[in-house]
């Protein structure tokens, strides 16, 4: 029996870490996990509600990444992490994808046929698929528009039951699969704590700095093995604060995003719900999709204008918030500054990426056009009202870096998988360059920005890499 | 909120770490903090109460109540930001004492801010009532 007190520390309880604690305790290693958020059922507030901002996500939802120009980012915090908040829209990672990241990253046992096993288990488990519910109108709009123009609208699989009149939304999140079955078979869960910073001596960690959240009593827990689990921001300032550097938190990666609030003639918003679809025509370099649409929101996306479109915010049943999300080709940082809890984020948007968004806000504007929105207002200061195809053209020209306002759900790529030493900050299964006991196993891990929703991506790398992990580390 | 939320910390009585929060899987409550007079309480008066001045003037059949739920909604909002950017803002309310153009330091910046937060906290308030 080792002098340690378990075998591994699991910090964070987002998706990835409820895979890898999971499959650790039923290894029967002793596992701890540590959350800094609180464990919060499904159901137990509103969707995408402020009271839900308040206890769910980090800060609030309050964050942003400092550039020319900031972007926006939001984060859950909580057992359960993203999968808690999310809308619950479900992507396998394409082949395209696995074979880019695998050559282009130097990633060994990325293929479809190493992961594809994995993200089936994951589906069965989440039962992800097309839930039986009616369309809301906000699909039906989108799904309408897109066929008029001929382009691909694709239905999403997802692993949340939308609200309908007779049943409250049902969510397969962590906290309701994953997590219990995690604690059935021994794992210990703490929420309410937080990890300060790991104890490293030559390249191996010993233990790792729990801080109280809410008393401050710090305590110093040890370990044989830690897996970093925090998301694509939480988790390289951990590393950095424990004195690790290279390629840590320098290619954060993201899906810059733009929304406008489409208005319609009829009543359009469940409040609690997005669409379930996405024009993926001019996927992956862009995507077009529905947002969260509560008349808080609305009122926020209308903000950027308010005196010439703030009324709009009054007949918010009739609006719907949709976006256009770009593959990410800019680059950000993430850097742990001494004596500041939070890490300074930073994203450098580049030229095609503006190019690209401007493309995107153009297509968008068309599709809802199509699908009888009667007006469109655009999320950005400046932006002029959107009535017919005539007003595309100055709408798109308004949104430069100095007016656009955007924000991103999908962060990623902080410590980035593969066995480049120069560009990656974690091997091609997730151990810390440097280091012999150290893991990342979240959103960090993923090499560059996926173009989908990653929460699949991410579990099913993530219950890959710890087999890697269980099975002694051999390839 | 549909219900209330009774919050477990420690779910797993026994464990070895336990006794360090939480302790033997009792299921403790989150209790309100008192008002005190941090950086951090004033630099969240300071922006909420210039965002709720603005409001009547973006929304002018504001209620008293509403602007109440805005300043509040504001105020909680800064006091929860992250550290780094709260000490960003409370630097460009401070400039915005001693410098009247708006361009700089990031005042525009955290003006917006504020006044997001508020129109968002009025109109939530609003569908609620509504609902």
């Amino acid at each position: 029996m080792s002098r340690a007190d378990y075998d591994v520390i699991v910090v964070g309880s987002g998706p990835g870490a409820a895979v890898t604690a999971r499959a650790l305790g039923e290894a029967r290693l002793r596992v701890l996990v540590v959350e800094e958020g609180d464990w919060v059922l499904p159901g137990a507030y509103d969707q995408f509600s402020l009271e839900q901002m308040r206890h769910q996500y980090r800060n609030r939802g309050l964050t942003v990444a400092l550039g020319r120009p900031s972007v926006a980012y939001s984060e859950g915090c909580g057992v359960g992490g993203g999968s808690e908040i999310n809308s619950g829209l479900y992507h396998r990672p394409s082949e395209e994808l696995l074979v880019e990241w695998s050559k282009r990253w130097a990633v060994d046992g990325l293929s479809a046929t190493d992961l594809f096993p994995r993200c089936r288990s994951i589906e069965d488990e989440l039962l992800v698929g097309a839930r039986s519910a009616p369309d809301p109108p906000s699909f039906q709009a989108l799904q309408g528009g897109a066929e008029r123009l001929g382009w691909q609208c694709d239905r999403i699989p997802r692993w949340v039951s939308p609200e309908t009149a007779q049943a409250p939304v049902d969510r397969r999140t962590m906290s309701n699969t994953y997590w219990p079955a995690a604690l059935s078979a021994g794992v210990e869960l703490l929420a309410g704590v937080r990890a300060s910073r790991l104890d490293m001596t030559n390249g191996r960690v010993v233990g790792v700095r729990l801080v109280d959240v809410r008393t401050g009593r710090a305590r110093t827990v040890h370990s044989e093995h830690v897996f970093v689990c925090g998301g694509a921001i939480q988790s390289p300032a951990l590393l950095q604060r424990s004195g690790l550097r290279g390629s840590i938190g320098r290619r954060l990666a993201l899906h810059p995003t733009v929304k406008v609030v489409a208005e319609f003639e009829h009543d359009v918003n469940p409040p609690h719900d997005v669409p379930a679809n996405q024009v993926r025509e001019f996927a992956p370099r862009f995507t077009l999709g529905g947002s969260a649409s509560t008349p808080a929101l609305i009122a926020l996306a209308l903000a950027e204008n308010w005196e010439v479109f703030g009324d709009a915010a009054r007949r918010w049943r009739r609006c719907f918030v949709y976006y256009a999300a770009v593959q990410g080709q800019g680059r950000g940082r993430v850097r742990a500054i001494p004596g500041f809890t939070a890490p300074l984020v930073s994203y450098r948007l580049v030229r095609d990426e503006l190019s690209l968004l401007r493309e995107g806000l153009a297509r968008l504007l068309e599709v809802l056009l199509q699908a009888g929105a009667r007006s469109i207002y655009p999320s950005f200061s400046g932006a002029p009202r959107v009535r017919s195809a005539d007003d595309i053209e100055l709408a798109v020209r308004a949104l430069t870096r100095s007016t656009s306002n955007l924000m991103t759900v999908h962060l990623c790529g902080s410590v980035p998988m593969g066995e480049d030493r120069i560009r990656c900050g974690s091997d091609s299964f997730g151990k810390v360059h440097g280091t012999d006991n150290v893991y990342v196993a979240d959103a960090s891990m993923l090499p560059a920005a996926p173009g989908i929703n990653p929460q699949g991506t991410i579990m099913a790398i993530a219950a890959r890499n710890v087999a890697h992990f269980l099975a002694g580390g051999s390839a | 909120m549909r219900f209330s939320v009774e919050v477990d910390r420690n779910f797993s009585p026994g464990s070895r770490a336990g006794e360090f929060a939480g302790g033997d899987g009792v299921p403790r409550t989150i209790v309100a903090a008192g008002r005190r007079w941090t950086r951090s309480a004033v630099v969240a008066r300071i922006a909420s109460r210039r965002a709720v001045r603005a409001l009547p003037r973006a929304v002018p059949d504001v209620t008293g109540s509403e602007l109440q739920v805005a300043g509040d909604s504001v105020s909680a909002g800064v006091e929860e930001m992250p550290d780094l950017l709260r000490a960003g803002l409370a630097f460009a309310l401070l400039v915005t004492l001693v410098v009247r153009d708006r361009r700089l330091f990031a005042v525009g910046e955290a003006e917006r801010f504020g006044r997001g937060l508020a129109l968002a906290a009025v109109f939530e308030s609003r569908a609620g009532d509504s609902r």
